[in-house]
């Protein structure tokens, strides 16, 4: 069976590195994008089933992404986890009514917990 | 009669009205009396009856008409003084909701910017917290395990550079800057400082120094942060390709330091606004930038604590020149340093 593929959002090198080298000890095919610009092209390049992505990101926030991703047919199956440093009740709620966001991580996270997270949307 | 004057005449002022009602009322009351007793004559005293009859009823409505009159310029006096009133009431009114407007928008920036602080703060936490975690897991000795453990140091010092910078802006806020004062070389802390960004970044940050200044009475520390934030703020908007340059020089009563950078310039508009808390620029692209939009201010409120002034140069396209000025060290100054 071939591998998922999950695209890692985020300016922050280090936080991409450090998802990155543990989903690929858990056997999935990794991509990495520093802004969403560059998330886009690697979408469209090799389609993920998975995106996690920041919030904050210089030029095109999380949301925008989101959106992004979203309103495109042929892309918007794909399940989105959000980091989020915030974890207010408002941003839940905008992110689930217009962005589809799947699921929210607040930073600091566990990475074994998001680990588990990626397993069980991408089992869904 | 005098009796009756006296008594209206005793009615306090804020009733003057009323009583130069009452002045009419009497008056009105006399000028009929007066017909009647006039009536008691017989005709022969006709003459007399319309002498006397117009004599009484023109003093009387004489009397009448001054106290009306006098009850009108009351009452017009009365209706400018609540005009008035009512202007400046409207301005009051004007001047809360000026008032409101801004704290509001305060308001909304301190919310951003605890957000803002809150990321910046979890996003270093999260690398130590995450790598530790994955160190377990890897060999020891390796280049990976070697390149992870120096992650988190530098995520380690970014957090307490980070963490410093925040109590600096509490304390700042709750105007508690107390200088620790000392003779202070800014050849040397120039150096130091551009020495400090450019190790370990590709950033490029040139200086024009003499070789020697006079000395100045300041905090140390403190002004190491004032240039840390300047050449920050320069080299976030500097264009790639060129360098921030930092230069210092004499001035007639202190010396000078400049920090120049090439990036787009500001507006007459943002100049004006650029040293205020949390302002990150006026469009979106600056707005977002990584900033938290207190650097300037802080500069700012050390420079002055110093006794000095600091200031941008910029034109729109032509990159920004930020200059402090602090004065030179006073003899009573060092004195009381030591």
């Amino acid at each position: 069976m071939a591998k998922k593929r999950i695209l890692i959002v985020d300016d922050d090198p280090n936080i991409t590195e450090l998802i990155g080298v543990n989903l690929d000890a858990g056997g999935y095919d990794v991509a990495r994008a520093a802004n969403g610009r560059e998330a886009i092209e690697r979408i469209n390049a090799a389609r993920p089933e998975l995106i996690i992505v920041d919030v904050m990101m210089p030029e095109m926030d999380g949301w925008e992404l989101c959106k992004t991703i979203k309103d495109d047919p042929d892309v918007h199956g794909i399940r989105i986890i959000m980091l989020t440093a915030r974890g207010t009740d408002r941003d839940r709620l905008i992110g689930d009514g217009i962005f589809g966001v799947d699921e929210y991580v607040t930073k600091p996270f566990d990475v074994g917990t998001l680990m588990d997270l990626c397993e069980r949307l991408l089992d869904e | 009669m005098k009796g009756i004057v006296e008594d209206l005449a005793a009615i306090p002022q804020r009733t003057a009205g009323t009583r130069a009602l009452l002045s009419g009322i009497f008056g009105f009351t006399l000028a009929v009396a007066a017909c009647w007793i006039t009536e008691l004559f017989d005709p022969p005293f006709n003459i007399m009856q319309v002498v006397i009859e117009t004599l009484v009823i023109s003093i009387l409505g004489f009397f009448t008409l001054r106290s009306i009159l006098r009850f009108i310029q009351r009452l017009e006096a009365t209706t400018i003084e609540l005009q008035q009133s009512h202007l400046e009431l409207q301005e009051q009114a004007a001047q809360l909701e000026a008032s409101r407007k801004k704290l509001m928008e305060l308001d909304e920036l301190k919310s951003d910017f605890v957000s803002l602080v809150s990321h910046e703060l979890r996003t270093p936490l999260t690398s130590i917290i995450g790598f530790s975690r994955t160190l377990m897991t890897l060999p020891l000795g390796t280049e990976q395990h070697r390149r992870y453990l120096g992650i988190i140091e530098s995520e380690g010092k970014r957090l307490a550079e980070l963490v410093g910078e925040y109590l600096d802006i509490s304390k700042i806020e709750s105007g508690n800057i107390a200088l620790q004062l000392a003779p202070v070389d800014i050849v040397r802390l120039v150096e130091e400082v551009v020495e400090q960004i450019q190790s370990g970044s590709a950033v490029c940050v040139t200086t024009c120094l003499p070789a020697a200044l006079p000395a100045v009475t300041g905090d140390a520390g403190r002004l190491k942060r004032v240039l840390l934030n300047l050449i920050d703020n320069a080299l976030r908007y500097t264009a790639e390709g060129t360098s921030a340059l930092v230069s210092a020089a004499a001035a007639s009563d202190g010396l000078c330091v400049s920090v120049q950078d090439h990036g787009p310039g500001l507006t007459p508009g943002e100049a004006a606004r650029v040293f205020e808390k949390f302002y990150r620029g006026a469009d979106s692209i600056t707005q977002r930038s990584r900033g938290s939009g207190l650097g300037l201010s802080i500069a700012k409120a050390i420079v002055e604590a110093h006794g000095g002034r600091l200031w941008v140069e910029s034109e729109p396209g032509q990159g920004a020149t930020f200059r402090f000025r602090i004065p030179i060290a006073r003899a009573s100054d060092a004195r009381a340093a030591s």
